[in-house]
């Protein structure tokens, strides 16, 4: 958005760039990651045990990623604002004139100042309205901002290096974070993506906004062939890994009434089918180049819309059905406190009038081509980011 | 002309006063009920506590449960093994419409250190309605399980303490500044190549990229204030309230008919399981004088529809009065209906001050009253006497004394000794199904709760929870009340024992400080008899 002032900004100094992923970027990256891995694991838990305490697995997953994000980001600030006297001062971003860091580090110190703030919040609101049964609370609201905070500074950090270097390596990372971007963002929606829904309107409108926000963005910031697939194959992998390896693990429900029968770690869903519509939405994108914004986000998110409705209206058939309750698919995956009257344990969908869907659909690819446009500009601005 | 329109005016600002003052006075009688209304809890009015003394195996237990009036919440369960060592005590929560089959495993209590005996564990209950809690106790005495009813229900919620206010200000505070930091510093220099310095077209960009930052989080904010309110409403939408009743008491010939009508939607729609008789009463309904707790009535009125019950009133002085009617669901759940109630004067009654449908034998009672009166109805005019003084009746006496210091929540029991005139132990005989009753009351009816030697749970209750748990819920209606006045709520062979020697134990934790008023209703030789004892519970 101000690219075209560099002419009359003044260079102080040069920064040579090392070739290897620097401590602070592997750390962020890994805190990234492990902040994921305890939500799923944590919802997980929630699906299958309920009783938790302060000191679970999947909790102190979750803070390990909290404090080494703030704490490594948190000493970088410092080392770069009074610790290295040899290095380039205009090397980050400002802050009250004072502290100077990587746009990232800043971003993962704001995350993990929000998943401090909730604890609080979250414990006062548990003793006022109870334990919680849903995802989305104010202070799950506040908790799950940090985590995008802290998952988006890893990608900001990410593709500074790569505008930095400009090494394949560093776009790969860049592309791994995407991926735990998008995969939380679609966890946020969990409750909008269960497979009774598949034929419901509403889950087409959600799914088209955040996949294509996010794939787009992907598509943008990542300096490679495939950006928007490989994102997705970071979402697919992630949500297959923990669809076969949680169920490994013996678990029992601690808190009733169970409804239920539990006698393993209960996963989450089978991952969307956005791997081909993403490749999909690549191609759009390779083949229209030389057209405008709001065009290209047009064709790429009504591509993902026809692609992914396609695919996934017919996969729920098979998610229904008894040939999907095994190891690979886990489509059994019910929470010990779901009633047995409910549409998930029956396995029945959730049907709407054609009329309705067929409104559902225009409005999935309005969104779809927002959120792409959105996304678009997101991506080119992060392409752009260097410190 | 102008004279009318005066006129007019007039009336109208006299019709308006008048419905100010109607307003008002509605207004006030709506306040109390309101009040009496939102301090009546599930099972008994003020509280939700639950004690209860029984056998688990081979070891006498009480226990005692603190429902936080929050759900879901870990609720406190205390177990004293009141004889004997055992070698493990267990809990387990069963919610009704599950049962044991849906039941998380049961969870070991641990030894309270300090309190020999005293075993304590926090179940998480993670729904609303009638729960069995499951003590389980081991030992060389024998193992064996004592099943607690227990109503769940969020009562309130909670305000926020200050610190905690304080400290979310200070990092929520910091978080908005931090959003409008950032945001400045990656427009300003996020895109800079390394080793430049922003020119004033970037800084006056951060500027912009700040304000529109700024009304971004303060409409975040405005979503989330939004959203924070609707959860408090559907939360306190969630809140038990008690049922709706319309009390009135109205003349028939020369009788007092007290009619209750229960006006909830919730009852009228059928959204509440259908009740059941408790004491082979399907209901149990209290009278106390508001202004001195100097008279007390316990009647049982009839349904004559599915949602209103009467009686007739016996001979009570005219007054106001605290209404406390005791109704048990199908499904163990326990509920207390209150309201207040004018009692007219009665005419050509001659008061008395002693009284029972069973031992009226023609004493002023209205005629009807005398033919009609459920038998177990009883009421007194009494005044209280302090706790370790007798109380006289006509051929007997009646002490109260407790088995220590009366404090806010600390369990303890309340020894009642009938004698007869020449002071020796009278054998009291059961009083529908009970040794004896208990009701306890805050003067100002802010508390009452209706219990017996077991406890405040009702055994009933118990009863119907164990019978589910069997299968077993084909008993009929007509049954349910045979099989309660077939007196099989004297369970246990030591409260036999303590009927035939004229003393009955009732344990009981009294939930606030305040002044109270304990009345004790015993049968002795088939006359039912009243003391009323004053007692104050220090904070």
């Amino acid at each position: 958005m101000t690219s075209t002032t560099l002419s009359t900004s003044s260079r102080s100094d040069a920064v040579s760039s090392a070739q290897s992923i620097p401590w602070h970027l592997a750390a962020v990256v890994f805190a990234a990651t492990s902040v994921l891995v305890g939500l799923i694991w944590d919802i997980s838990w929630h699906m299958s045990i309920g009783r938790d305490t302060f000191w679970t697995p999947a909790h102190l997953a979750i803070y390990t990623g909290g404090a080494v994000a703030g704490l490594a980001s948190g000493y970088e600030v410092l080392r770069r604002s009074f610790f290295a006297p040899n290095e380039s001062k205009d090397n980050g971003v400002t802050v009250w004139r004072i502290f100077r860091g990587p746009l990232g580090g800043w971003l993962c110190i704001w995350g993990a100042v929000a998943m401090l703030t909730s604890a609080p919040f979250d414990d006062w609101w548990h003793n006022a309205y109870g334990l919680d049964v849903q995802i989305l609370s104010p202070p799950h609201s506040v908790l799950a901002v940090g985590f995008l905070a802290i998952l988006m500074g890893a990608t900001v950090l990410a593709v500074a290096r790569q505008s930095q270097e400009g090494s394949t390596s560093s776009s790969w990372v860049v592309a791994y974070t995407s991926g735990l971007v998008l995969t939380i963002a679609s966890v946020m929606a969990t409750e909008y993506q269960d497979r009774v829904m598949m034929h419901m309107g509403i889950f087409y409108e959600v799914a088209s906004f955040v996949f294509p926000l996010f794939l787009l963005t992907a598509a943008g910031a990542v300096k490679l062939r495939w950006p928007a697939t490989i994102a997705a194959g970071v979402y697919t992998a992630i949500m297959c890994a923990q669809l076969w390896i949680l169920p490994l693990f013996e678990a029992s429900p601690l808190l009733g009434p169970i409804r239920q029968p539990v006698t393993h770690m209960v996963p989450l869903n089978f991952p969307l089918l956005v791997l081909l519509p993403a490749f999909l939405i690549d191609v759009v994108l390779h083949r229209t180049v030389a057209r405008g914004a709001w065009y290209r986000a047009f064709f790429a998110g009504a591509t993902f819309v026809i692609s992914f409705t396609v695919l996934q209206w017919f996969f729920a058939y098979f998610l229904m059905s008894p040939a999907s309750d095994n190891w690979l698919f886990h489509s059994r995956n019910l929470a010990y406190m779901l009633p047995s009257d409910t549409y998930e344990a029956k396995g029945l969908f959730v049907n709407e009038s054609v009329s309705s869907l067929i409104i559902a659909f225009g409005v999935s690819i309005v969104l779809a081509t927002i959120a792409a446009r959105f996304g678009a500009a997101r991506g080119r601005w992060l392409s752009a980011v260097q410190r | 002309m102008i004279g009318i329109v005066t006129k007019t005016l007039r009336e109208q600002k006299l019709k308006s006063l008048h419905g100010v003052v109607r307003t008002c006075g509605l207004f006030c009688a709506r306040i109390t009920v309101m009040f009496m209304a939102w301090i009546a809890l599930a099972a008994h009015v003020g509280t939700e506590q639950v004690v209860l003394e029984g056998m688990a195996g081979g070891y006498p237990v009480r226990v005692v449960i603190r429902p936080p009036g929050i759900v879901p919440a870990q609720v406190p369960i205390i177990v004293r093994v009141l004889h004997g060592s055992p070698t493990r005590v267990t809990v387990r929560a069963t919610q009704f419409s599950v049962g044991l089959k849906g039941a998380p495993p049961a969870e070991a209590a641990s030894v309270v250190p300090g309190e020999i005996g005293t075993y304590a564990h926090d179940l998480w209950i993670m729904t609303s309605g009638s729960y069995a809690i499951y003590v389980g106790v081991e030992g060389a005495a024998g193992n064996g399980t004592l099943l607690v009813p227990m109503v769940s229900a969020a009562t309130h919620t909670l305000g926020m303490p200050k610190a905690i206010g304080g400290v979310l200000i200070v990092l929520g505070s910091l978080l908005a500044i931090g959003v409008f930091t950032l945001v400045g510093a990656a427009t300003r220099e996020a895109t800079l190549p390394i080793g430049y310095t922003p020119d004033g077209a970037r800084r006056k960009s951060a500027r912009v990229a700040v304000g529109v930052s700024t009304a971004v989080v303060a409409l975040m904010l405005l979503g989330g204030a939004k959203w924070w309110q609707s959860a408090e409403s559907d939360y306190r939408r969630g809140l038990y309230k008690p049922l709706e009743v319309t009390t009135s008491v109205r003349m028939q010939d020369s009788d007092r008919l007290l009619k209750l009508v229960v006006t909830d939607p919730q009852w009228q729609r059928g959204r509440t399981t259908p009740i059941t008789p408790d004491h082979g009463k399907l209901m149990h309904l209290f009278l106390i004088r508001a202004n001195d707790a100097g008279v007390i009535a316990h009647l049982h009125p009839l349904r004559s529809e599915l949602t209103t019950f009467e009686t007739l009133l016996p001979a009570i002085p005219a007054g106001k009065y605290f209404l406390f009617a005791d109704v048990l669901h199908e499904s163990g759940f326990q509920r207390t209906l209150v309201d207040t109630v004018d009692v007219p004067v009665a005419p050509a009654i001659v008061e008395n001050d002693n009284g029972s449908a069973a031992s009226a034998k023609g004493m002023a009672q209205p005629k009807t009253f005398s033919a009609f009166a459920d038998s177990d109805d009883a009421w007194r005019v009494v005044a209280p006497v302090a706790v370790g003084t007798a109380s006289s009746f006509d051929g007997g006496s009646l002490t109260l004394s407790v088995d220590g210091q009366i404090s806010v929540d600390r369990d303890v029991t309340l020894q009642v000794a009938v004698r007869n005139s020449d002071g020796i132990a009278a054998p009291l005989e059961p009083y529908m199904g009970m040794g004896g009753h208990m009701m306890v009351m805050r003067e100002d009816g802010g508390v009452f709760v209706h219990l017996h030697p077991g406890g405040t749970a009702s055994m009933t209750a118990q009863d119907v929870l164990a019978r589910r748990e069997r299968g077993d819920t084909g008993t009929s209606f007509s049954d349910a009340i045979k099989n309660e006045a077939s007196m099989r709520m004297l369970a246990t062979s030591g409260e036999l024992a303590q009927t035939k020697s004229g003393t009955l134990t009732f344990p009981f934790a009294f939930p606030t400080k305040g002044k109270y008023r304990v009345f004790v209703q015993v049968k002795k030789n088939g006359v039912v008899q009243t003391a009323s004892f004053a007692l104050t519970v220090p904070k």
